[in-house]
């Protein structure tokens, strides 16, 4: 089931047009927004929330029209904006508790639920100081915070990362991907760090010049159209290397004792065969046969340039 | 006795860090109330940080002190009159026009309502803007206009406080201490004059620090935008008053109007068209050469103007603000 359903979406800046004939469907659990600077990703986001309106086409979000429903939608959305925000003499209890109340939460509960979100974000400590008094870091956790306290739906994390140390970005990848599986909540993640896609997310929507290139799991992605076989033995071998051209195939690349192979046929099981039949006969010890996968990183460049 | 086996003594999910809590991610699945009426949750915040100024408190409590006076000085005549003092006060008196009480009371609080402004308003949306406040409002269930009426609400209410308070316990007071000397008989329905003029004021301050703190995203500048707002219009209407009075009064009559031609003046005009009256009740109990029973008035104080029109140009003075607001505020910067 879909979380949104986008059709021919163009949004237009004056001239500029963000997003051109967009359609895509976002499905439910932890999805990945990637693409370059200006590619469209943070203008998606703010079409679905209703801050810029479409040019043409439209789209739902659990069911509500885009351009109709902004308020419905944007309580079962909680958004984590890339850039600082607070709301200025508030301290963190009172902020996520007033972000919950305009989520519609009633007073108690909003202010309960605060203490709860903040412990989770690992404010539980900072919980009464003045949010402008915060560090990058804190500031961060306090916009998660303010995000999750109305119990969204749907999660939209603009560059959850930015500024933080690696240990932060650390945690801040475990709070998300913590969210994001067996909670109820659906996340939406754009950024440009695709290591960051790959900790946090199942599946990924690529995104360039304003238009969909590319939308699967990560792991499909990652595979190689000529699925080639990653071979480690236990010491480089040329009889081994020799083998595998004799039963047609190809050493596409060679680092030390590991070695990428590609065998004829498309049957993985039929393949592996092959690479221990080269291995037997050419007397080496194999370690380990793998489908190879390239990086997301990779991928996502040959999505973005073809 | 010992555990069954099996089972364990604790909970095992429980963190060392913090033994009873649960710190695991819940989703919340409590009521929400329907998305509308937004502006009000926003008007109660705005409130609740108001009180926490104490500036407010202490310039809310200086806007009574012409009341406070007025009344104190009234009383002790009251108190200590006695034989020939008795009668001078009774034809004191039957002068009296206590609506120019409520005017007084109401010019000499304008000042400390435009600094409570100051320190409510006019900064508050520049440092939203400054701190992307707007990102937090308008990603939740509220509009741009939940957030503007939000805003203006607060500060509306605020400043209302402030203006109707003295004013009504004023009137209080006298419907309580001066019945006999024409207090109710002489305006029956001055408390419905002073209800619209509570209003005035109040209304305008709290539109025009929302019109002119949209307009930056710096608290410092937005305030000082809104402050030469306030003092340069009104320092070129005192030089036109001083025209006037070296003119020839009836040759200017365009001038008189123009006296009013600033925020105060407007606050000024419109109080005086309320209560159709100049005013001058307590410099003429202070001493001061007024005929009372004129009005009050005297050289130099500019009569009451057409009520109408100044209805109209504070009405448009507030329409203005608020399509400057409306213009200005949004979530994102779109470029076009």
């Amino acid at each position: 089931m879909s979380v949104a359903e986008i059709r021919n979406l163009t949004v237009k800046y004056g001239e500029f047009t963000a997003l051109r004939d967009f359609s895509v469907d976002v499905p439910e659990g932890c999805v990945g927004l990637l693409g370059p600077n200006g590619a469209g990703k943070t203008t998606l986001l703010k079409t679905l929330l209703g801050f810029v309106l479409p040019a043409r086409g439209g789209g739902t979000l659990f069911g509500h029209d885009i351009k109709r429903d902004g308020r419905l939608i944007r309580q079962k959305i909680g958004l984590m904006p890339e850039q600082d925000c607070h709301i200025p003499g508030m301290t963190a209890v009172m902020f996520v508790a007033f972000a919950g109340e305009l989520a519609g939460m009633p007073k108690d509960f909003a202010v309960s639920r605060a203490h709860e979100v903040l412990e989770y974000c690992g404010l539980g400590e900072a919980r009464y100081r003045n949010v402008e008094t915060y560090s990058t870091g804190m500031k961060q956790r306090i916009k998660l915070a303010q995000a999750l306290v109305h119990g969204p739906k749907l999660l939209l994390l603009d560059e959850p990362t930015n500024g933080l140390d690696p240990q932060g970005r650390e945690e801040m990848l475990e709070l998300v991907r913590s969210v994001s599986h067996g909670k109820g909540v659906n996340v939406l993640v754009s950024s440009h760090l695709l290591k960051d896609i790959e900790r946090t997310c199942d599946e990924v929507i690529v995104v360039a010049k304003g238009a969909l290139v590319e939308q699967g799991r990560i792991e499909t992605l990652k595979q190689l159209t000529a699925t080639p076989l990653d071979v480690e033995l236990l010491t480089p071998s040329e009889a081994f290397a020799g083998r595998i051209l004799a039963k047609g195939g190809r050493i596409v690349r060679q680092e030390s004792y590991n070695y990428r192979v590609v065998m004829p046929g498309d049957d993985a099981v039929q393949m592996s065969r092959l690479v221990f039949e080269a291995a037997v006969e050419s007397g080496v010890q194999l370690r380990g046969v793998v489908l190879a996968q390239r990086s997301l990183e990779d991928a996502f460049l040959e999505a973005v340039h073809g | 006795m010992d555990n069954p086996p099996n089972v364990p003594p604790v909970a095992v999910n429980a963190s060392p860090a913090a033994p009873i809590a649960d710190l695991t991610y819940r989703n919340y699945t409590g009521p929400l109330s329907p998305p509308a009426f937004r502006w009000w949750a926003i008007a109660k915040m705005t409130m609740r940080l108001g009180v926490k100024k104490k500036a407010f408190w202490a310039w809310a409590a200086f806007s009574a002190w012409f009341y406070v006076l007025q009344l104190g000085i009234l009383t002790m005549l009251d108190q200590f009159s006695s034989g020939r003092n008795r009668e001078f006060l009774d034809q004191f008196y039957r002068m009296v026009r206590w609506k120019d009480l409520f005017l007084d009371g109401y010019l000499s609080s304008l000042f400390f309502l435009f600094l409570c402004t100051l320190v409510l308003a006019s900064g508050n949306i520049a440092a939203d803007n400054k701190a992307n406040a707007l990102l937090v409002y308008l990603s939740k269930p509220a509009t741009k206009l939940d957030y503007l009426l939000g805003k203006w609400t607060g500060f509306f209410l605020m400043l209302l406080a402030v203006s109707g308070a003295p004013m009504l316990l004023t009137y209080g007071y006298g419907l309580m201490t001066f019945r006999e000397h024409g207090f109710l008989t002489q305006e029956p329905w001055l408390v419905a004059r002073l209800l619209g003029l509570m209003v005035i004021c109040p209304a305008l301050l709290a539109s025009v620090g929302v019109g002119v703190s949209a307009q930056f995203d710096q608290p410092r500048y937005a305030t000082a935008a809104f402050a030469g707002l306030y003092f340069l219009p009104m320092v070129v209407s005192y030089v036109m008053l001083a025209v006037m009075r070296h003119g020839e009064g009836d040759a200017l009559p365009v001038l008189q109007n123009l006296y009013y031609s600033h925020l105060a003046g407007l606050e000024e005009g419109l109080g005086k068209a309320i209560l159709d009256t100049k005013g001058g009740f307590a410099r003429a109990l202070l001493g001061g050469p007024r005929n009372l029973a004129e009005g009050g008035g005297g050289d130099g104080i500019v009569g009451p103007p057409n009520g109408y029109v100044f209805i109209v140009a504070w009405a448009a003075v507030i329409a203005v603000s608020a399509f400057l607001a409306w213009r200005r505020v949004r979530a994102v910067e779109v470029v076009k």
